[in-house]
């Protein structure tokens, strides 16, 4: 994985020594910046010294910022990381609940509803939604903050210690800077949402209409059991599932960082600064994002499989 | 299930109402005090080392707005009443005074007293020799202008007291205050920077690529920078001048343009930079906000590879200088924000002459043209484009359109800015649109060195031998008349040999609040100076 990494991002035309040097600079000049950042080692021998770097937890300095990899991916990544989780929890109270409920009406204008909604999440691109609700939202009815980032401009972050704005205010008892905070996020955490609330009701939907079809339920029902608890209790914990595998695919994806949605809501997350490295041939900070989103990967689906392993006896054994 | 529906829907609604429940005032408020200002910037900043800076603009606006150098433009107001520094007048900054004395061949220049860095640290004449020693050890760009100067070593910079250096010219010429007034000439502070200078990397340059803390001179100093979020200047309280009139500079970086002009036109920025140019002329009819338009002399232009067929044959050159619609290009993707460019000495410039320009756009003119270099049934070529840059697309669209007219037939072919930029540099592009080149020291002599001459960034690897002669026997030289001549003989070949097609010298605009006063334009360098600006 990393030495496919590592090859790929040097095979793209271009160098980082043309940002870093500028036009006016002689080919000696050249020479001396691409000594000076180990680019002029034949690329096993790079690849040694990355690998003897990784070894230590040192990602290389990014071309661009100046600053170790690892200081940036720090920085980076809880900006994404919460953005994305309001997201994931707006979209699951939602989307799960909707399609449980499409799908014990089945074939009503409830089920149509939640349809349409679905085929409109994943049919309209997310920077036209974007654009939309700022203009709508921030532009016309001042409902919501400028999207100008994670805070306002003039508002002093509190002292880091999750990465989490909302957390780290709260922490820090400034119920002031939460509550920019908080604002700040409700219309990228809105966009996302509704962008993951269509997979998410789609296979809660069909997956609940496969439990509901099968002789327990049909069982259970006949036994006199309430409907309501049926659904709630008996079917929803089998249809879960499905809904689990598709909730870390969609989470593990937003993770990466959506680019449209944090450039558009100036939100200075992993997307963006993945998007600013391999455009800048960035290659230490392509590199460390690759990683990152591998290692982000493993580990939802190594939670997901903790998961399903609770909630379905079967997979223990 | 009926009563789950409705909590749910109840939920819903809830939910909503909590989202859209903000106070009032918290929306659509002005941008700070009237001692703030906020700036909504496209790119964050990237490599600081003042003598081997990357050239992004932001990078090089923070360099000028925090350093001070020795010598700097003058500020003259024009008749129109706008203060602008004057390209080719010279005041002291640092310096109280200079001369030059022996003919031309020293430079003497006496600081004024009781100058500091921001730290309260002296700025003396052993910081000037540092920053100067340092300068030439690290032998980068700014070593290589200086020298250019004819200011050839660490030698030629000598302390006489502690307030008065001596620079060595070896050949008297034009060059050497234009290429003084610059950030590369950043004095330094000796305390600051030395502790950071070690065996591996002798001039500091990681510590200065990402640092200015205690080593500022200018009237702002940097007080945070949070990568790709935003970064923040303060008022020096040790600069030698009045004290800026802004207290504090916040640059946000908001990467999308439209999410900046929503911005500026709520008022919760009092700047926003880089809007598109069609939104721009848009907000010339908004009330609430100023669009600043300064003519530059940015060099942008069409360049054919002389040394490929067909572009080797000068007859290929001028046809497509003759086909290429110039007013539709500068009407249509440059939306007026652009006046044409006439010779590969922009207006502006000292000796300009646009005399010898007499294309305009002519198909028949350009299909005889393409007969007589053997092309009598068209041709077809590829012309490149920077797949990130607006204006580069819309050239070529329109460039095709064009073409198409006098029977050259041409492919777009897009590609990736990093791409983009090695090719050029390697001289390896054949047809292709160059953004923009701005020759800071406005210098006929200097500038045609570079694009015509020099191994760097004769992109088009244009080669004439009277041309060359002319170049090298003028750079350094003080004969002004004999440089005049010269300079509109070189104007008349490459004109006339169509080494580029000419198209035009963009304007710098500048969006801001109806609030935002004291506005001054440097052409020279196009950086923006927040010293003077004031906010009611």
């Amino acid at each position: 994985m990393t030495l496919l990494t590592f090859v790929l991002t040097r095979v793209l035309p271009g160098s980082p020594i043309d940002e870093i040097a500028g036009p006016m600079a002689t080919s000696q000049q050249r020479q001396a910046l691409m000594r000076h950042y180990g680019l002029d080692r034949p690329l096993w021998t790079q690849y040694v010294a990355y690998l003897g770097g990784l070894a230590r937890g040192d990602l290389g300095t990014s071309f661009v910022t100046s600053r170790p990899v690892a200081a940036d991916l720090a920085s980076f990544f809880p900006a994404t990381m919460e953005l994305t989780t309001w997201a994931m929890l707006l979209a699951v109270v939602v989307g799960v609940p909707l399609g449980v409920w499409s799908a014990v009406h089945r074939g009503t204008w409830i089920d149509h509803a939640t349809r349409v909604l679905a085929v409109a999440g994943l049919a309209l691109p997310v920077f036209w939604v974007s654009l939309v609700l700022i203009y709508l939202c921030f532009y016309v009815w001042h409902l919501v903050p400028p999207p100008i980032g994670r805070l306002p401009a003039l508002v002093t972050p509190p002292p880091p210690v999750t990465g989490w704005m909302v957390v780290d205010s709260a922490l820090a008892r400034n119920w002031a800077v939460l509550g920019d905070a908080a604002r700040q996020l409700i219309l990228p955490v809105a966009v996302l949402a509704l962008a993951a609330v269509a997979p998410l009701a789609r296979v809660a939907r069909t997956s609940m209409l496969d439990v509901l079809g099968a002789e327990h339920i049909r069982a259970t029902r006949s036994l006199g059991i309430p409907w309501r608890r049926v659904v709630w209790t008996y079917a929803l914990r089998n249809a879960m599932l499905p809904v689990l595998t598709m909730l870390a695919i969609v989470y593990g994806y937003l993770l990466g960082g959506s680019v449209l949605v944090e450039t558009l809501f100036a939100w200075p997350g992993m997307g963006r600064y993945a998007f600013n490295a391999i455009s800048g041939n960035d290659y230490p900070a392509a590199q460390g994002f690759i990683l990152y989103a591998t290692v982000v990967y493993l580990v939802i689906f190594i939670v997901v499989d903790v998961c399903s392993a609770i909630l379905d006896p079967r997979i223990r054994t | 299930m009926r009563s789950f529906g409705l909590r749910l829907a109840l939920a819903v609604v809830l939910a909503l109402a909590g989202l859209g429940g903000i106070p009032a005032g918290s929306v659509g408020a002005p941008a700070g005090g009237s001692d703030t200002l906020v700036i909504a910037v496209s790119r964050d900043m990237q490599n600081l080392d003042p003598t081997n800076a990357s050239s992004d603009s932001f990078t090089l606006e923070t360099l000028t707005n925090v350093y001070s150098w020795l010598i700097d433009y003058k500020l003259v107001k024009q008749p129109n009443g706008q203060m602008i520094g004057d390209p080719n007048a010279f005041v002291g900054n640092l310096a109280e005074a200079y001369r030059f004395t022996d003919g031309g061949r020293k430079l003497v220049v006496t600081l004024r007293r009781g100058l500091e860095f921001s730290n309260g640290d002296p700025l003396d004449a052993a910081a000037v020799k540092f920053t100067y020693d340092r300068l030439f050890d690290q032998n980068a760009t700014t070593a290589a202008l200086t020298r250019m100067a004819k200011i050839t070593d660490k030698g030629s910079v000598k302390v006489l007291d502690d307030h008065t250096v001596e620079f060595d010219i070896a050949d008297p010429n034009t060059l050497v205050l234009g290429n003084m007034s610059q950030y590369g000439h950043a004095i330094l502070n000796p305390r600051v920077v030395r502790p950071h200078m070690t065996a591996d990397d002798p001039a500091a340059h990681e510590w200065l690529k990402s640092n200015t803390k205690g080593t500022e001179s200018g009237p702002y100093l940097l007080e945070s920078w949070e990568p790709g979020v935003q970064f923040t200047f303060a008022r020096n309280p040790h600069y030698w001048g009045p004290p800026a009139r802004i207290a504090r500079v916040v640059f946000r970086i908001v990467p999308d343009p439209s999410t900046r002009l929503a911005l500026l036109k709520s008022g919760n920025v009092d700047i926003a930079r880089d809007l598109a140019p069609l939104d721009e002329v848009e907000l010339m009819h908004d009330p609430s906000v100023t669009v600043y338009r300064f003519p530059t002399r940015i060099t942008s232009f069409l360049g054919m590879n002389a040394k490929v067929p067909p572009f080797n044959n000068v007859k290929v050159r001028q046809a497509i200088a003759w086909a290429t619609p110039y007013n539709t290009i500068i009407r249509n993707v440059m939306v007026g924000f652009a006046r044409p460019l006439t010779s590969p000495v922009p207006s502006g410039m000292p000796t300009h002459t646009d005399q010898y320009f007499a294309y305009r756009t002519d198909p028949a003119k350009a299909k005889a043209l393409l007969a007589e270099a053997g092309y009598p049934n068209g041709l077809s070529v590829t012309f490149t484009s920077r797949a990130d840059l607006a204006e580069s697309k819309g050239i070529a669209v329109w460039l095709r359109s064009g073409l198409a007219q006098a029977g050259i037939t041409v492919t777009i072919n897009e590609m990736q800015g990093a791409a983009f930029t090695a090719a050029l540099q390697r001289h390896d592009l054949v047809f292709f649109h160059h953004p923009g080149w701005n020759s800071i020291n406005n210098d006929p002599f200097y500038h045609l060195y570079w694009l015509m001459q020099s191994a760097c960034c004769d992109y088009t690897n244009y080669a004439n031998a009277t041309v060359n002669d002319l170049i090298t026997k003028n750079m350094i030289s003080t004969d002004l008349k004999a440089r005049a001549a010269a300079s509109r003989r070189i104007q008349q070949i490459a004109t006339e040999e169509a080494a580029w097609v000419f198209l035009y010298q963009p304007d710098l605009v500048l969006t801001t609040r109806k609030t935002i006063g004291g506005v001054v334009f440097y052409p020279a360098d196009v950086r923006v100076r927040y010293y003077y600006m004031t906010k009611e």
